[in-house]
C-alpha cells in the first residue's frame, strides 16, 4: 500500500508516526540520497550514518518540513546537502556551534521558496537521462565550479580562492551554469 | 538601495548555496526591506540545483541501515515516553503542591495560643469525666453494639502470611519436605559412612565371648571346628607320644596307649558338636584304654565348650576311674598332661579365634574386588587395551598377508605377461626368419609349383 503512495502522501503518513511510510520513503529514496551524500562526505560508512541522521531527522521533525510547494524531492536533496556538509565540516574541526536543535531547524533544515515547482521522485527519475545531458553540456569550467559550490559546499569567494581567479569570473560561470541548466530542462519539459 | 538585477545574479548562488556570507546579508536585508523578492525564479533555480545528484551513478547503502535506523527510531521513542512520563509525573507532583495549604509560620505567638488551647482543652476533659460518671448507661450501652456487629477477629489469629491463605478453587500442593530428607540422606550417608568403614570392624570385641559364639552357633561353626582340626590333631599327637613313651611299658598301659593312639588318628572324626556331645554321653568309659579318649576328645569340647551345655567334668564319669590302680596312676598322669594339652589347645583356639576374627574383621574389598577402584578400571582399561592391541596386530598381519599376496599375483601376471610378449616377438621374428628362407630356396628351387602352394597355406594362417 505504501509502495503506491507519493511522496507527498508519504511525508503526510509520517507526520501521523506511520512508521511503514517512513520505510517506504527510505526504500524509495535511500539510493538517491546515499549516492549524493557519499558524493559530498567521499565516505560510505560516513554517508550511512548522515543518511541514517537524515531519516531520524525527517520522523522527528517531518512537521517542520515545509510541503507548501509539493516538492518532497528538492526537500529531500537540500536536508541531504546540509546534513552531509554539516557533519564533514565537524569532522574537518572547523569553528561550528554546537549541534543543538536550534541550530538544526536553522542550519540543518532546508528553507526553499513556496514556489518551488512540484516534483517527484519518479517523474525525475523518468527524466534522468535529459537532466544528465543538460549537465554534461555545461564546459568542464563550469561544471567544476558548480561542483565545488554544491557538494564540496564552498563560497564563490572560496571558490575563487582555491581556484585563484576572481570572484566575479566564479560568479558569472555559476551564474551562466544555472541559467543554461534552467533554460535546457525548460526546452524539454522539466522544471 | 539594492539593485533588483543584483539579487537576480545573486539568486543562482542562492539556490546553489554557496553564497558569500555578505551576500547573504545583503539579500536578507533586501527581503526584509519589503522589496519584491522573486521567490518565483528562486524557487525554479533550487529545483534545477537538487537535480544535479540525480546525474550521479546510483549506489546502495549497507543493507543493515535500515534496521540501524529502525533500532535508533525506537530508542527516541522509548526516551520520548519516559520524558513524557517524568513530565507527566512532575506536573502531578506540582499540581499536589498546589493543592496543599501553606504551612504557617511557627512563631511565638502562635506557640502561646497552641498552649492555652491545650489548657482549655483539659479543662474541659475533666468535664467530661465527671459527665461520663453521672452517664453511665450510655456507657454500658455500647459493649452491646460492639456484640451486634459480630466482629469476632482474633488478633492473633490475623496474620498476612500468604502461605496460610487458601484460595479457592486451589489445590495447595505439599511440599514433600520428607521426601526431600530422604532423598539427600542416602548422599549424605554415602559421604559420611566410607570414612568410618573402617572404624565399624572395631566394634567387633575380639576378647569378648559374643562375636566368637555367633560365629561358632552360625553355619560357620563346622567351618571353625574344621578350621581347628589342625591344631586338635597335631598338637596332642606330639604332646601324648612324648609322654606315653615316658610312661612304664605295663602292658594295660600299652594297650591303653595303643588305644590311645587309635584315636588320634580317628580325630578328624570329630567335625562338629553333634560328634562330641554323643561321644561324651554315650561313651561309656568301661576300658581304661577307652578312658583315654576322653582327654582327646574332650580337647576339640574346649572349641565347642562355650556350646555344650554339659560341662567336661560332668562328663567324664567317675566310675570308669574305680577299675584299677595303674589306670589311677596312669590316669593322674594323663590328667596333668590333658591340662596342659587343653592349655595349648585353648592357647592355639584362642589365637586362632583371633586371627579369623580379625581376617572376618577385615575389609570385603580383599575377598571381593571392588570395582569402582581405580586399580581395577585400570587393569580393566589395560586388558581393554591389550585385546585392541592383539586385535590391530591381526589386522595389521592380515593386511600385509594380503598385499603380499597381491604383489606376488602382480608379479606373476607381470611376469607371464613379458613372456607372452617374447614368445609373440619370436614367433614373429622366426616366421619372418623362414619367410626369408623361403624367400631364398624359391630363388634356387627347382620345384617351385609345389612350395608356392605350401607358401600360401603358412601366409594365409598368420595373415
Amino acid at each position: 500500500m505504501t509502495t503506491e503512495l507519493t511522496d507527498i502522501e508519504l511525508f503526510k503518513r509520517i507526520l501521523n508516526k506511520d512508521s511503514k511510510a517512513l520505510e517506504a520513503l527510505y526504500d524509495r529514496y535511500s539510493p538517491v540520497l546515499f549516492t549524493f551524500i557519499k558524493r559530498i562526505v567521499n565516505d560510505p560508512v560516513i554517508a550511512d550514518e548522515v543518511l541514517a541522521d537524515v531519516f531520524v531527522l525527517i520522523w522527528q521533525k517531518t512537521s517542520m518540513l515545509n510541503f507548501e510547494h509539493q516538492n518532497p524531492y528538492a526537500v529531500l536533496i537540500n536536508l541531504c546537502r546540509n546534513k552531509a556538509l554539516d557533519t564533514l565540516r565537524r569532522l574537518k574541526n572547523t569553528d561550528l556551534p554546537e549541534y543543538t536543535g536550534d541550530y538544526e531547524d536553522e542550519f540543518i533544515l532546508p528553507k526553499l521558496s513556496i514556489h518551488t515547482p512540484p516534483n517527484d521522485l519518479s517523474k525525475i527519475l523518468l527524466n534522468r537521462e535529459k537532466i544528465q545531458i543538460a549537465i554534461h553540456n555545461l564546459t568542464e569550467a563550469q561544471q567544476y565550479v558548480v561542483s565545488l559550490a554544491y557538494y564540496d559546499g564552498l563560497t564563490e569567494s572560496e571558490i575563487a580562492a582555491k581556484l585563484n581567479i576572481p570572484l566575479l569570473t566564479v560568479k558569472s560561470k555559476i551564474r551562466v551554469a544555472l541559467n543554461s541548466i534552467k533554460e535546457n530542462l525548460a526546452k524539454e519539459g522539466i522544471q | 538601495m539594492i539593485d533588483e538585477q543584483k539579487v537576480l545574479g545573486l539568486l543562482q548562488a542562492k539556490a546553489l548555496g554557496c553564497l558569500d556570507p555578505s551576500d547573504e546579508n545583503m539579500l536578507s536585508g533586501f527581503i526584509d526591506g519589503g522589496h519584491l523578492f522573486p521567490w518565483d525564479e528562486l524557487g525554479v533555480l533550487q529545483s534545477v540545483a537538487s537535480l544535479f545528484p540525480i546525474s550521479l551513478p546510483l549506489e546502495l547503502p549497507d543493507p543493515s541501515l535500515k534496521d540501524k535506523i529502525a533500532l535508533r527510531l525506537i530508542k527516541l521513542t522509548e526516551e520520548i515516553r519516559a520524558q513524557k512520563i517524568i513530565e507527566e509525573e512532575k506536573q502531578r507532583q506540582s499540581e499536589v503542591e498546589t493543592t496543599l495549604p501553606q504551612e504557617q509560620e511557627f512563631t511565638e505567638e502562635v506557640f502561646e495560643e497552641k498552649i492555652e488551647e491545650y489548657e482549655d482543652s483539659e479543662e474541659k476533659l475533666t468535664e467530661q469525666q465527671s459527665e461520663t460518671e453521672e452517664i453511665t448507661g450510655i456507657i454500658t450501652e455500647i459493649p452491646d453494639i460492639a456484640e451486634e456487629n459480630n466482629f469476632n477477629m482474633d488478633v492473633e489469629e490475623a496474620t498476612f502470611n500468604l502461605d496460610n491463605v487458601v484460595l479457592p478453587d486451589y489445590e495447595s500442593i505439599n511440599t514433600p519436605e520428607t521426601e526431600f530428607d530422604q532423598i539427600a540422606q542416602p548422599g549424605i550417608e554415602t559421604f559420611t559412612e566410607k570414612p568410618i568403614e573402617e572404624p565399624s570392624v572395631e566394634k567387633l570385641p575380639i576378647d569378648t565371648v559374643a562375636p566368637f559364639e555367633e560365629l561358632s552357633t552360625e553355619s560357620s561353626f563346622t567351618d571353625s571346628a574344621e578350621s581347628f582340626e589342625e591344631p586338635l590333631t597335631e598338637t596332642p599327637q606330639f604332646d601324648k607320644t612324648e609322654t606315653l613313651e615316658e610312661l612304664p611299658t605295663e602292658t594295660s598301659f600299652t594297650d591303653s596307649a595303643e588305644s590311645f593312639e587309635e584315636p588320634l588318628t580317628e580325630t578328624p572324626q570329630f567335625d562338629s558338636a553333634e560328634t562330641l556331645e554323643d561321644l561324651s554321653t554315650e561313651t561309656s568309659f568301661t576300658d581304661s584304654a577307652e578312658s583315654f579318649e576322653e582327654p582327646l576328645t574332650e580337647t576339640p569340647q574346649f572349641d565347642t565348650a562355650k556350646q555344650s551345655e554339659e560341662p567336661i567334668i560332668e562328663s567324664m564319669p567317675a566310675e570308669t576311674y574305680t577299675e584299677t590302680t595303674e589306670s589311677l596312676i596312669s590316669d593322674h598322669v594323663l590328667v596333668e598332661q590333658t591340662e596342659t594339652i587343653k592349655e595349648d589347645v585353648s592357647e592355639q583356639i584362642q589365637s586362632n579365634v583371633v586371627q579369623e576374627v580379625k581376617a572376618a574383621s577385615e575389609p570385603d574389598s580383599e575377598k571381593y574386588p571392588d570395582l569402582t577402584k581405580r586399580s581395577v578400571a585400570d587393569k580393566m582399561f589395560k586388558a581393554i587395551e591389550q585385546d585392541f592391541d592383539s586385535l590391530k596386530q591381526h589386522y595389521e598381519k592380515s593386511e600385509a598377508k594380503l598385499k603380499r599376496g597381491l604383489l606376488v599375483s602382480y608379479i606373476v601376471i607381470a611376469i607371464l605377461f613379458l613372456l607372452l610378449v617374447f614368445s609373440f616377438f619370436k614367433l614373429s621374428s622366426d616366421v619372418n626368419g623362414l619367410l626369408d628362407k623361403i624367400k631364398s630356396m624359391k630363388k634356387n628351387s627347382t620345384s617351385s609349383l609345389i612350395e608356392k602352394k605350401n607358401i600360401n597355406s603358412f601366409y594365409q594362417f598368420f595373415c
